[in-house]
C-alpha cells in the first residue's frame, strides 16, 4: 500500500511539472493574425501580467496621484512579444497618470465576437470602468452588457463598426451612435489604398524593378486587396512616366496563415526578384523562407523584402537596413496605445474635451525603418525595443496635459512620435 | 466437514431416465464454420446433451455457433422454425448461453449483480421505455434467494463474489429471463464442491421443468453423471455418442478423445 | 439473503466505491467555498446577479454538450467531431437565420445533419470493426473544410445575425430551464430505460453485453444521436449568446467535454459506474474556475495553469485501475 502512495505522488508532481512547463510555453503564444504581431515566444507574459496586477504600486515613469480612479482593461490581441510587453508597460504608466489602474485580458485569437465577449466578462471585476480594444469582434455585445463601460480601439481599425458590406464590416455599425463608444486609433492605415501607396512609393524610391506582392487572404483582412490594387495602380501611373518601368510579377500570392512555401520561388520570375512586397506579418510568414531560399540559391541573394509589423528576434533585427534582406519595415508606435487610453480616462471622469464631437477613426503615425540607422535608433531608443516608459517618444504627462481633442489626434500624428524624432532623441 | 453443510444428499443425477420430449428444441442441420464440418444434432425439450473432449476439440465451437456467436460458412442453426444468426435472435428466441470465460464474457465484473442478472431482460421490464428499479430489484431478489447467492444485496458488485456466486449469477441471468434452452459451457469450472451440488440440483431440475440444455464439459465424470446422451469430439470432429447408463465409465469414453 | 457484515465494513466499501464521486463533488464543493469566501476580500462577489449570469453563460454551452456526452463516454467512446458540428450548426443557423428570417430552418438542417453524423459515427465502428474515434476524426477534419470554404467564400471570418432578435438566448432563466430540462430528460433515458443501461453494459464489457443480447449496432446508433441532439441544442446557445458565427467557433469543444467529465468523475472509460450528474458536476466546477479565479485577482494565463492542475489530480485520482484510461 504504501509503496503505492509513494508511486502516486511521484507521478502526480511529475505530471504536475510536465502541464506547468508544456503550459508556460504554449501560453505564450501570439495572435498570427495581426500584422504587426511578433511570432510566437514563450513570453514573459507571465511577468507583464503580474506587473499589471500590482499596478497600484507606482508606474516608472512617474504618477500624478493614485490610482484609485478605477481600472482600464485592455482587450489585448497579443500575449506576449516586445510589443505586448511596451504596450502593457506604456498602457499602465499613462493610465496611472491619470489615475487609474491597467489590467489585460486576451482578446479571441479569431476575433470571435463570442470569444471576445466571454475573455471580457470572465476578466469583469467591479473596478473596471472602461475597456481599450484591440479587436472589434463582439464590441456591440461588449457595450450592450456593460452599458457604463467606455470603449476606445487600440491597433485595430474596427472595421466592424466603421467599415461597410463591401469592405467585409459594418455588421456593428450601430456601435456608432452608442455614447460610450470613443472611436479607435488604427495601426497604420485603416484606408488599405493608402498602404498600398506607401509601399509602391517605397519600391519607387529604392529603385526596385522587378517585384512581387504577397498578402494574407481578404476573409481576414479585407484591405489586404484594396492595398494590392492600390500598389499596382500607383506602379502603373508611375510607369507611364518613367524611363525604366517597374514590374510587379504575377498576381498577389495568397498566405492562408501558413509561412510561404520554398517552392513559391521556383515558379517563374520569382527567383531573381528585386523586392518582395508583403502585405501581411512578413517578418513571420516570408522572411523565414526568404532567407532560407537564398541559403539554397533558389532566391537570390539580393531579393529585398518590404513588409509591416516588428519582430525583436535579434537575428532579424540584425537583417534591417540598406543593404539588409529586409529593406523597408513600417510599424505603428507603440505610443498609439495612450492616445486610446486618454480618450477613456477622460470620458470615465467626465472630462471629455469640449470639442470631441463624435466618435473617429484615426490613423496612426508610421515609423518607417529603412536604414541601419532607423533600425539601430529603434534597438537602442525606443520604447518598443527597450521596454523601457522612459525611452516614450510622448511622456504620460504628456497625455494628462493635453486640452483639446484637436491637440489629442496631433499628438499622436506628429512627428512627435515620427522616426525622425526617434533619431534625433 | 468441507463445507457447512450435509453432503448426504447427492451429487449427480441418480436416474437414468433419458426419455425428453418430443419436441425438438434446437437444431443443427448440416453445420460447417471454421474446422467443423457438417455438423447436425437435435436437441429436444427436457433433454441434457452432453459434449466432451480434449480442449481444442471443437466443442466449444459448437456451443458457440449455437448461440449464434459463429458465422457459419453453410447450414443452420434452427429454433422454432426460425434461423439463429445472432446472439440477439438467439436470445429472444428463448435460448441462453453461460460462456467459459465466466469472467470476461459472461459477466460484467465492474456492475452489480442485479444490473448483471437483468440486463438479457430489460425490454421485457420496460413498460414504454420506463423500467421500474423496483422491478428490476424483484427480479434480481428472486434469482438471489432461489439460487442463495451469497451477497450484502443486489448492489453488491459482481466482482467481489467468489467463483461460486459468479456463476450463480451467470444462470441467473437466464433463469429470469426465462430462457428455454440453455447452453452451459464449463458450468462448474473453478466452483466449490458444495455449489457444484446445488448447481446439479438446478440442472436435472431445469430437465424436469422441460428445458433443453447442451451441456459442454472438460469433466467427464460431470458429463457422465448428468448428461442423457454424451457426444464425444476430437479434431472438430464427432467421434462416438454415449448414452446415458450405469455402465458408462470414463475409460470406454477417453479412447475417442485422444 | 445473507446478512451483512456490519456497518464499518459498509463504510469503508462505500467510499472505495465512491472514491471518484467525492473527488468530484469534493472538487465542486471546494470550489464554490473558495469562491464565495475570497473574493470578497477583495472586493467582488461571485453571487451578484452579473456574475452568475456570467458564469451560466459560460457553463451552459458546455453543461448542454456534456450532458448527451455522457451517454457516448458511458460506452467508453469519444466524438471528436463535436467542435466542427457546434461550427457548422452555428455558421448555418446565422446564415439561414440572415437568409430566411428565421433560426427555425438553421436548427432543423442542423439537427438533421447531426443525426446523419451520429448514425454514421455510431455504426462505422461497429460495422468497420475500428475504433470509433476515428470517423468522428474524419467528421472533425470534413468539417473544418467545409467551414474554412464557407468562409473564405462569404469573405469575412465571422458572420453576425442582422434582424433576428436572439435576445431569449441571452438570458440566464432560459438557460437554467432548458439545462434542467434537458438534463431530466437525458438521466430518465439513462438511468430509466434500456438505452441508458445498454450503453453502460457496452461500456462495460462489449462482448458480455452482446452475449446477453445487446444489439451493439443499434444501441451504440442510439447513443450517438442522444448526444448529437444535445450538441445540437447547444449550438444554439453557443450562436445566440452573440448572435454570430466564426470559423473558430466551437474550437476545442471535444477537449472541454472531456475535461468536464472528467473534472465531474466520469470514468473514460464508460462502465457502469458513468451517471450524468458527471457532466453538470465537471461542466460547473470548470465554469466557476474560469469565473472565479479572475475575482481574486489571477491573470488568464495562470487561470489555464490551475485548471490543467486540478484536471491531473482528479485524473489520478479516477483512472486507477486498469483495463485501459484512455476512451477508445
Amino acid at each position: 500500500m504504501k509503496s503505492g502512495i509513494l508511486k502516486k505522488v511521484t507521478a502526480m508532481t511529475l505530471a504536475s511539472a510536465m502541464a506547468l512547463t508544456s503550459l508556460t510555453a504554449c501560453s505564450g503564444g501570439s495572435d498570427p493574425g495581426s500584422d504587426t504581431s511578433a511570432p510566437a515566444q514563450s513570453g514573459d507574459s507571465q511577468d507583464a501580467s503580474e506587473a499589471a496586477q500590482d499596478g497600484s504600486e507606482a508606474a516608472d515613469a512617474g504618477t500624478s496621484g493614485g490610482t484609485d480612479g478605477g481600472t482600464i482593461m485592455w482587450l489585448s490581441n497579443l500575449s506576449s512579444g516586445a510589443q505586448y510587453e511596451a504596450a502593457l508597460a506604456y498602457g499602465e504608466a499613462v493610465a496611472n497618470a491619470f489615475g487609474f489602474d491597467f489590467a489585460v485580458v486576451y482578446a479571441d485569437s479569431f476575433n470571435d465576437p463570442n470569444g471576445n465577449l466571454t475573455a471580457v466578462q470572465n476578466g469583469m471585476t467591479s473596478d473596471i470602468v472602461g475597456i481599450v480594444a484591440s479587436q472589434d469582434g463582439g464590441i456591440q455585445n461588449i457595450l450592450d452588457e456593460y452599458p457604463d463601460l467606455y470603449v476606445a480601439g487600440y491597433n485595430t481599425d474596427m472595421n466592424a463598426i466603421y467599415g461597410n458590406e463591401e469592405s467585409g464590416g459594418g455588421t456593428a455599425a450601430a456601435v456608432m451612435d452608442y455614447e460610450n463608444f470613443l472611436g479607435t486609433i488604427a495601426d497604420g492605415y485603416y484606408d488599405g489604398a493608402k498602404a498600398g501607396e506607401q509601399y509602391a512609393q517605397a519600391v519607387i524610391d529604392k529603385g526596385y524593378k522587378r517585384v512581387a506582392v504577397i498578402g494574407f487572404p481578404s476573409y481576414a483582412y479585407p484591405t489586404t486587396p484594396v492595398a494590392d490594387a492600390a500598389f499596382r495602380e500607383t506602379i502603373e501611373e508611375y510607369n507611364q512616366t518613367a524611363d525604366e518601368p517597374i514590374e510587379v510579377v504575377g498576381d498577389m500570392k495568397v498566405l492562408e496563415f501558413a509561412p510561404l512555401e520554398e517552392s513559391w520561388f521556383l515558379e517563374e520570375g520569382n527567383s531573381d526578384l528585386d523586392a518582395i512586397v508583403a502585405i501581411c506579418a512578413g517578418t513571420t510568414f516570408v522572411y523565414p523562407t526568404m532567407k532560407s531560399a537564398q541559403a539554397n540559391g533558389t532566391c537570390s541573394a539580393d531579393t529585398k523584402l518590404i513588409t509591416s509589423g516588428f519582430d525583436s528576434e535579434e537575428s532579424i533585427m540584425d537583417d534591417i537596413g540598406d543593404d539588409k534582406a529586409i529593406s523597408y519595415l513600417s510599424i505603428s508606435p507603440v505610443e498609439d496605445i495612450g492616445y486610446a487610453v486618454a480618450l477613456v480616462a477622460k470620458a470615465v471622469k467626465g472630462e471629455l474635451y469640449s470639442d470631441y464631437t463624435a466618435n473617429e477613426r484615426i490613423e496612426s503615425i508610421q515609423f518607417t525603418i529603412d536604414s541601419a540607422e532607423d533600425i539601430a535608433a529603434v534597438r537602442e531608443k525606443s520604447l518598443l525595443c527597450t521596454v523601457d516608459v522612459n525611452n516614450a517618444l510622448i511622456t504620460p504627462q504628456e497625455w494628462v496635459d493635453v486640452a483639446s481633442y484637436a491637440d489629442l489626434k496631433a499628438l499622436i500624428q506628429s512627428d512627435q512620435s515620427s522616426m525622425d524624432a526617434l533619431l534625433n532623441k | 466437514m468441507m463445507v457447512g453443510r450435509e453432503i448426504g444428499e447427492k451429487y449427480y443425477r441418480e436416474d437414468f431416465d433419458v426419455s425428453h420430449k418430443p419436441e425438438v428444441a434446437l437444431e443443427f442441420q448440416d453445420v460447417s464454420f471454421g474446422q467443423i464440418e457438417h455438423f447436425s444434432l437435435k436437441l429436444h425439450k427436457g433433454e441434457i446433451v452432453g459434449f466432451g473432449g480434449l480442449s481444442g476439440c471443437g466443442m466449444h465451437e459448437i456451443g458457440r455457433a449455437a448461440y449464434g456467436i459463429e458465422k457459419l460458412s453453410s447450414g443452420k442453426v434452427i429454433r422454432n422454425g426460425k434461423e439463429i444468426k445472432t446472439p440477439l435472435q438467439a436470445i429472444e428466441s428463448g435460448i441462453g448461453y453461460i460462456s467459459k470465460n465466466r469472467d470476461t464474457e459472461a459477466l460484467i465484473l465492474n456492475g452489480s449483480i442485479q444490473d448483471n442478472i437483468v440486463l438479457p431482460s430489460l425490454t421485457a421490464l420496460s413498460h414504454k421505455t420506463f423500467i421500474n428499479p423496483k422491478d428490476e430489484k424483484a427480479m434480481a431478489n428472486k434469482e438471489i434467494d432461489a439460487f442463495r447467492i451469497k451477497c450484502n444485496s443486489g448492489k453488491q458488485y459482481v466482482n467481489t463474489l467468489s467463483g461460486g456466486n459468479k456463476q450463480k449469477v451467470s444462470f441467473a441471468k437466464w433463469t429470469a429471463k426465462g430462457s428455454d434452452v440453455i447452453i452451459m459451457d464449463c458450468p462448474t469450472r473453478g466452483v466449490d464442491i458444495g455449489v457444484k451440488q446445488s448447481m446439479y440440483a438446478l440442472i436435472e431440475n431445469m430437465k424436469k421443468e422441460g428445458k433443453a440444455i447442451l451441456m459442454i464439459s472438460e469433466e467427464l465424470s460431470e458429463l457422465i453423471g448428468m448428461a442423457d446422451k454424451l457426444i464425444i469430439m476430437k479434431d472438430f470432429k464427432v467421434t462416438k455418442e454415449f448414452m446415458r447408463s450405469p455402465d458408462l465409465k470414463q475409460t470406454d469414453i477417453i479412447e475417442y478423445m485422444i | 439473503m445473507s446478512e451483512a457484515n456490519g456497518k464499518t465494513f459498509d463504510l469503508k466499501e462505500w467510499i472505495k466505491h465512491h472514491v471518484t464521486d467525492l473527488a468530484a463533488y469534493g472538487g465542486l464543493i471546494v470550489c464554490l467555498i473558495i469562491f464565495s469566501v475570497l473574493p470578497p476580500m477583495f472586493g467582488e462577489n461571485l453571487w451578484s446577479a452579473e456574475k452568475l449570469s456570467t458564469l451560466m453563460a459560460n457553463v451552459i454551452v458546455t453543461a448542454l454538450m456534456s450532458v448527451g456526452a455522457v451517454f457516448v463516454y458511458s460506452m467508453g467512446h469519444m466524438d471528436i467531431s463535436i467542435g466542427g458540428q457546434v461550427r457548422i450548426y452555428a455558421t448555418l443557423m446565422v446564415l439561414l437565420g440572415n437568409m430566411t428570417g428565421s433560426l427555425v430552418w438553421g436548427i432543423i438542417l442542423s439537427l438533421v445533419i447531426a443525426i446523419v453524423i451520429a448514425l454514421i459515427n455510431g455504426a462505422t465502428g461497429e460495422l468497420l470493426h475500428i475504433f470509433p474515434v476515428i470517423p468522428s476524426l474524419v467528421f472533425m477534419m470534413v468539417l473544418n473544410g467545409i467551414s474554412s470554404i464557407i468562409y473564405n467564400n462569404l469573405g469575412s471570418r465571422n458572420i453576425v445575425l442582422r434582424d433576428i432578435d436572439y435576445s431569449i438566448f441571452r438570458n440566464p432563466v432560459v438557460m437554467v430551464v432548458v439545462l434542467v430540462v434537458e438534463t431530466l430528460i437525458i438521466s430518465y433515458l439513462f438511468k430509466f430505460t434500456k438505452f441508458g443501461k445498454n450503453a453502460k453494459a457496452i461500456g462495460a464489457n462489449e462482448v458480455a453485453a452482446k452475449q446477453s443480447g445487446i444489439n451493439l449496432l443499434k444501441y451504440k446508433m442510439i447513443s450517438y444521436v442522444v448526444m448529437g441532439c444535445c450538441v445540437t441544442v447547444a449550438s444554439i446557445f453557443q450562436m445566440g449568446y452573440t448572435g454570430s458565427a466564426s470559423d473558430s467557433t466551437g474550437t476545442g469543444f471535444e477537449m472541454d467535454v472531456m475535461v468536464a467529465l472528467i473534472l465531474g468523475g466520469m470514468p473514460l472509460s464508460g462502465g457502469m459506474r458513468s451517471k450524468v450528474s458527471c457532466a453538470i458536476v465537471g461542466a460547473f466546477t470548470f465554469a466557476i474556475l474560469d469565473v472565479g479565479l479572475p475575482l481574486v485577482g489571477i491573470t488568464a494565463n495562470t487561470t489555464f495553469i490551475i485548471k490543467a492542475l486540478l484536471f491531473i489530480v482528479i485524473v489520478l485520482i479516477t483512472c486507477r485501475k486498469k483495463g485501459g484510461v484512455l476512451p477508445r
